[in-house]
């Protein structure tokens, strides 16, 4: 029940879960290029 | 006779906690890039700036032990910074999707507004409960947001 050890597991398996599912999603990337891309032709 | 026993297993009882429940506990915080991703087309022509931003109720700690009552004896802290390990995470997946990470635009931010681990008690066992919790919002050139969500992971280690 005191295990810090046990939390860092807990931990580990969290971040796996927030980044697949952040980059697993097209909306992000399409949101990325679409970004890039104004940037680009504000220049 | 039975008080003096009492009164030494309270003794032990409040030794053996003090030792380990009532003491601070440091752990290494790591991650292991997802494998095989697959290049975002485009992605070698962007560069982005990723900045993080730290929002946690409670940023010296990631967790804390608690005693057989459920009452908070001490925290959990991590040794590494959450804010730059939040920002090598993320660069490393971008990365990896074939992005280029410097002074660019688009800045995506990220403010991580929970990373903490809980305890939940069982009748023989507990489980350790880990809740992370991050605002991603990507910007235009007008300044408009032109990706707002929040992302969610949990992690549950069971047995403990």
């Amino acid at each position: 029940m005191t295990s810090g050890a046990n939390a860092k597991i807990a931990l580990d398996r969290a971040f796996d879960d927030l980044m697949s599912n952040l980059f697993s999603r097209p909306d992000f990337h399409d949101a990325v290029g679409r970004a890039a891309a104004s940037y680009v032709s504000v220049q | 006779m039975n008080r003096i026993k009492t009164l030494l297993a309270l003794t032990l009882v409040a030794l053996l906690g003090s030792g380990c429940a009532f003491s601070v506990d440091r752990i290494d915080l790591g991650y292991i890039p997802q494998a095989g991703v697959e290049q975002v087309p485009g992605a070698q022509d962007i560069t982005v700036d990723v900045a993080v931003r730290d929002v946690r109720p409670q940023t010296d700690r990631v967790g804390y032990k608690q005693n057989g009552y459920g009452v908070e004896t001490a925290a959990i802290v991590a040794n590494q910074d959450v804010t730059t390990f939040f920002e090598q995470m993320l660069e490393a997946e971008l990365q990896a999707r074939g992005y280029r990470i410097g002074e660019g635009k688009p800045a995506i931010s990220c403010e991580v507004d929970s990373f903490q681990n809980k305890w939940q008690v069982g009748m023989w066992s507990g489980s350790a409960i880990a809740n992370a919790r991050m605002l991603v919002k990507i910007k235009d050139a007008d300044q408009n947001y032109i990706y707002s969500e929040t992302i969610t992971g949990e992690g549950i280690h069971k047995g403990v």
